[in-house]
């Protein structure tokens, strides 16, 4: 209770945003200090450790620790989580992969609501054949399901971050589109619009400050939901290859990876990238939820 | 001698729908000079909130315009979109009915007085801007301090308040006001009625005040226009027409004003107003008349002019 008092919490809405902020918070800090705190390197194999008498064994489970002297000194390495086929930390690839995925993830969001948006803007705002034309390609884009078609842009364009970026993008700018030319459809009817051309207001102020304003709240909350459904969709992508060089640290390349160890009891390779992927999409879930219901608390009462 | 402000010439408006046609105005011609104050009175669905949009020139796409209306020299109907956007709001103003409504709901009420402010008078500095703002509120009734509110913060009266405030605040000549108290409750809207006479005593506007409340028109205004599914059934000085109706939509209509003193029983119109796409032949208030007669049910009767006003009616010219 006094938990809820000090964070102003005054309903499930509010909890929903203090917990969903707090993981991306908690994801965004190891993101940006991936550098210091990862205490390996990512990339490198600690199969051949240089001085080392016996060759280490790949796939070593959570807290395992190595001890061996090295010139007279006694190392230890620590691997908390263990280490993969290759024998590469998999803590260290885990918090140096967030950095990717929420890059491709925020990027291709933003890319998508920035073309999205305004077309939708343009094409509710003006109507008649442009709203037509408009409203065609976008459906046609929606009518495929995400995930394959982000598959085949992104087949078609080959790998790379830009292209996965783009490939992600495209997918998402019929939602931002559908929204906001919804709302900008029951907004131009609305009185204070018609109140705002009655006292002269040019076209351009009508649009930016009397619709854009009001159809804001609805594309945040859509952005937040949308960068979730794209982290899946870069895992996924990644998992089947499609993305970027398969030794980058990335957490969908690390479960298509540790996918074939599974089997052979190996459960640690493929479930901590899972668990930080399910853990981000949470978070964003969340804070998108609870922003909706704060945003538009009468679609919930009613 | 008085001089004309705005005369309307024939004004006919029809909605071009994708099955049907509906005449929501045709042929309505009326003066208004400098100073003076016409009240406009019908049944829903009469052409009231028409009229009032076509004069602002903010009909729908779909509805089609004939007829002339006449701003000092220039027929505002042949003007370009462009040039009308500087005569709105500055010249011509309009009071909605809903002031719930008429604001945006994320822009504060110095945000709308500095809108207006710099859409007109773009070299307008904003702290004088803010001043004037601040003035034309108090002027209306509200606390000056109440500028940097949203909408929601504030009662209906006051929004109404407010809404008034913007749309006298470049001293238009004429006001046309659609239904302003509808939505307020009775208290309210006498009040805002006292407002709108003081303002009109002190800033000399013409005033078109649009209602379906005669009770409000007696004490309002000067001249009356009494439409009937989309023409006008009379028009003349408000004593006259109130003390002595010649139309019989009109008698019945200052019949059904409910009265609190009179105990009498209620009275209405029997019937409904007429579908505008499909009106009826001859008058189209016969199927309703208690003195229809033949001819009434044939021949469209004209507007003419009786004694002292104008009425468009078969019983008063052979």
């Amino acid at each position: 209770m006094r938990i809820a008092r000090f964070f102003r919490i005054r309903g499930h809405e509010d909890a929903m945003i203090l917990i969903g902020f707090s993981i991306l918070i908690f994801i965004l800090i190891l993101t940006l200090l991936s550098s210091f705190i990862s205490p390996y390197d990512p990339r490198k194999s600690y199969l051949n450790i240089e001085g080392q008498s016996v060759p280490i064994k790949p796939l070593l489970p959570p807290m395992s620790s190595l001890t061996f002297n090295l010139n007279g000194t006694a190392h230890t390495y620590f691997f908390i989580f263990g280490t993969d086929q290759q024998g590469r930390d998999i803590f260290s690839r885990i918090i140096s992969g967030a950095s990717f995925v929420l890059t491709v993830a925020i990027l291709a969001t933003l890319f998508s609501l920035l073309i999205g948006a305004p077309l939708g803007l343009l094409s509710g705002y003006i109507g008649g054949l442009i709203d037509r034309t408009i409203s065609l390609i976008m459906d046609s884009i929606y009518a495929f399901p995400g995930l394959i078609l982000a598959i085949a842009i992104a087949a078609l364009l080959g790998a790379g971050l830009l292209n996965m970026i783009i490939a992600i993008a495209v997918v998402y700018i019929p939602s931002y589109f559908r929204i906001v030319r919804g709302q900008v459809l029951s907004l131009k009817e609305q009185t204070f619009i018609e109140a705002a051309k009655a006292l002269g207001s040019p076209r351009r102020d009508i649009v930016f400050k009397f619709i854009l304003p009001n159809v804001l709240p609805s594309i945040l909350v859509v952005a937040t939901l949308n960068i979730a459904d794209a982290i899946i969709i870069e895992a996924s992508l990644s998992f089947l290859g499609l993305g970027i060089p398969p030794d980058t640290p990335d957490w969908g390349i690390d479960i298509s990876q540790g996918r074939r160890f599974f089997l052979s009891g190996a459960w640690w390779v493929g479930l901590f990238p899972g668990l930080m992927i399910i853990l981000s999409v949470i978070g964003f879930s969340l804070l998108g939820e609870g922003l909706d219901e704060k945003f538009n608390p009468r679609l919930r009462t009613r | 001698m008085t001089d004309k402000l705005l005369s309307i010439r024939n004004l006919s408006v029809k909605y071009k729908l994708r099955d049907y046609t509906i005449n929501a105005l045709e042929d309505i011609s009326l003066d208004l000079n400098t100073g003076s104050s016409l009240g406009v009175a019908g049944e829903t669905g009469s052409g009231k909130s028409t009229l009032a949009l076509a004069i602002m020139k903010l009909l729908p796409k779909y509805a089609e315009m004939k007829g002339k209306i006449i701003y000092y020299d220039k027929n505002l109907l042949e003007l370009k979109e462009e040039e009308f956007r500087k005569i709105r709001g500055s010249k011509i103003s309009l009071v909605f009915q809903e002031p719930s409504a008429t604001l945006n709901p994320v822009m504060s009420i110095k945000e709308h007085f500095l809108e207006l402010f710099k859409t007109h008078i773009p070299e307008i500095s904003e702290e004088e801007a803010i001043e004037r703002a601040s003035k034309l509120l108090e002027e209306t009734g509200v606390p000056g301090a109440r500028l940097r509110d949203y909408p929601h913060m504030l009662s209906g009266g006051m929004k109404q308040r407010v809404s008034i405030a913007l749309a006298l605040a470049l001293n238009p000549d004429l006001l046309v006001a659609d239904e302003p108290t509808t939505a307020l409750d009775v208290l309210i809207e006498a009040q805002i009625l006292e407002l709108f006479k003081k303002l009109k005593r002190e800033r000399n506007f013409t005033l078109m005040l649009i209602t379906h409340n005669l009770g409000v028109l007696a004490e309002t205004v000067e001249e009356i226009l009494i439409l009937y599914a989309g023409k006008i059934a009379e028009y003349g000085k408000i004593d006259k027409v109130f003390n002595e109706p010649l139309h019989p939509y009109t008698k019945l209509l200052l019949e059904s004003v409910p009265s609190i003193q009179e105990n009498k029983k209620l009275s209405y119109i029997p019937g409904s107003p007429p579908d505008l796409a499909n009106p009826p032949k001859g008058c189209r208030f016969h199927p309703r008349c208690p003195f229809a007669f033949d001819k009434c049910k044939i021949i469209e009767p004209e507007l003419k002019k009786v004694n002292d006003r104008f009425v468009a009616c078969h019983l008063y010219y052979e």
